[in-house]
């Protein structure tokens, strides 16, 4: 089969397997080959499903013969982040203690894709348990670090770094990521796929890993930002088996969103003259000359100034050490595979109750500052990392702080999950030959607004489009 | 030099031990220094909060459904 099909749009393979001009069973079987072939040479892989996925498939080929049609996603083959449960196959959230893990139930959002006709192909790497508990090298997996599909010696970036090699590699139609504090931007960005964080709450985490019950978010990584449209349509609602479930559903509707001409862009000019790598900064102030064009302006703006890195660490580092208290007391902990990681969850028992009540409390005042400053803008953008793919080798808890800098937006990731705001990562270039993408920010519930801007950018660039040299 | 009985039981019995010791992960002493680090970066974290000044009405950010 030919490499255009495996790296086209879920629309355009939705296309071609309705007019019958490609089956679920060639396309599952193209899929499933180029997985079990690339995935372990990049580290992507943690459990493929071949026999399930090809049943399956057979399926949905005979749903297409007689037109019973279930939405853009049938026929599509997906993988999903190890994190996520799949009934009587082993979940292993990447980390040796659970390397044999089985749960009888499946995740509310995989079963969701497969009830509308998607093929589950495989289960994707990850860093292990999330990285909740600050890890120190790119290694920190049971599976070994995520290789970059444009640079095998580049990290895919973390958590989701199986996800974002797959999908990046045209191993996987699209897949599914988690974010708690950029684990979905940031294997976005560094691979160079469409990544989007849904508003906290929209998406159910039933059956997933639980790392911070406050933070933790689903979202989809895709090829372009009308696939994430897409399966974000059929992952978000309400679930009772989400505690966190917002009971919101979500139509992929941009056409009913706000006239982009109307909508006023706020960014940091410091990102882009300062804060960026040198070799960044051209194909950044490129891609801000095309956001310019999209918008209704562009305005200066700046983040409330709060210690976001401080509150996500004080808030995850509290929620995961409650969550694996009995991994920790086990002494079970030890088998991680990053050992920073391990005494990091290890001194999360002894956060003080004040610290971690501190930091939710400083979170209100957050949230609030965000309502303020939406109001004058709609959306947010910045570089959704400010360097490159770091180097599989490299120690990754180096302080980049520099005293005197200016800020920037460089807090956004933090601060948007703070605030529990969606944000899609956009591919927008190359820097030293690796992809590089800035990050639209919007209000709560703002999906269609952010994939309609994102949509509009795609349809002006196409560095969205480009494959590594795989 | 003269291999006795009693050093030759000696060079025997160690050589498991040494590929043990050269089998364990990493020593405890960087495991301390890992434990130390983390608990210095959660200082520094508590200092930077304790610099935020917070109104005395504020609640918690956590949202509880029945």
């Amino acid at each position: 089969m030919a490499d255009d099909l495996l790296y086209a749009t879920i629309g355009e393979l939705n296309a071609k397997l309705q007019k019958r001009e490609v089956s679920a069973v060639e396309l599952t079987s193209a899929y499933l080959d180029r997985l079990e072939k690339l995935g372990p040479q990049h580290n992507a892989l943690a459990l493929s499903f071949r026999k399930a996925a090809l049943k399956k498939a057979k399926y949905i080929d005979r749903d297409f013969k007689i037109e019973r049609l279930r939405g853009p996603l049938q026929g599509i083959p997906f993988g999903v982040k190890d994190l996520l449960a799949v009934a009587g196959s082993p979940t292993t959230w990447g980390a040796k203690p659970y390397a044999t893990q089985v749960f009888d139930e499946t995740a509310t959002i995989v079963k969701k894709l497969e009830s509308t006709g998607a093929i589950l192909i495989g289960k994707l790497a990850m860093v292990e348990l999330a990285g909740g508990g600050g890890y120190r090298y790119p290694s920190a997996s049971l599976t070994g670090p995520g290789l970059n599909p444009w640079n095998r010696e580049r990290w895919t970036g973390g958590s989701s770094s199986g996800s974002g090699a797959a999908v990046a590699a045209g191993m996987v139609g699209f897949a599914l990521g988690s974010e708690t504090s950029g684990s979905i931007l940031t294997p976005s960005a560094y691979c160079g796929v469409t990544g989007l964080r849904p508003t906290y709450g929209l998406v159910s985490r039933a059956g997933a890993m639980a790392l911070s019950w406050t933070l933790d978010k689903i979202g989809p990584m895709c090829r372009s930002a009308q696939d994430c449209g897409h399966v974000l349509a059929t992952i978000a609602g309400g679930d009772r088996g989400d505690p966190a479930s917002a009971g919101k559903s979500f139509y992929y509707a941009p056409q009913y969103a706000r006239d982009i001409k109307e909508v006023r862009i706020g960014f940091a000019p410091a990102d882009y003259d300062v804060l960026v790598e040198p070799s960044m900064r051209a194909a950044f102030n490129e891609a801000l000359t095309v956001i310019k064009g999209i918008g209704n302006g562009i305005v200066e703006t700046a983040l409330p100034d709060f210690p976001y890195s401080a509150l996500t660490g004080t808030i995850i580092t509290a929620e995961a050490a409650s969550i694996f208290e009995q991994l920790i007391t086990s002494g079970k902990v030890d088998e991680l595979a990053d050992q920073r990681q391990a005494q990091g969850l290890r001194a999360g028992l002894e956060i003080p109750a004040k610290d971690y009540l501190k930091a939710m409390r400083i979170r209100t005042l957050v949230q609030e500052a965000f309502r303020e400053l939406f109001g004058n803008t709609e959306i947010l953008v910045a570089p959704a990392r400010y360097t490159t793919a770091t180097k599989i080798t490299d120690p990754l808890d180096r302080s980049t702080n520099v005293p005197g800098r200016p800020k920037g937006m460089s807090g956004l990731i933090a601060a948007g999950n703070l605030a529990g705001l969606p944000a899609l990562s956009l591919p927008c270039g190359f820097a030293d030959g690796l992809p590089i993408a800035i990050q639209l920010v919007g209000r709560p519930f703002s999906e269609n607004l952010l994939l309609k801007v994102g949509a509009e950018f795609q349809a002006r660039t196409d560095w969205h489009r480009r494959r590594p040299p795989v | 030099m003269k291999l006795t009985r009693r050093s030759l039981f000696a060079a025997v019995t160690a050589a498991p031990l040494i590929a043990v010791a050269q089998e364990a992960p990493q020593p405890s002493s960087s495991r301390d220094e890992d434990l130390k680090s983390a608990r210095e970066t959660m200082a520094n974290n508590a200092a930077l909060l304790a610099k935020v000044e917070v109104p005395i009405a504020t609640e918690p950010a956590f949202v509880f459904k029945a």
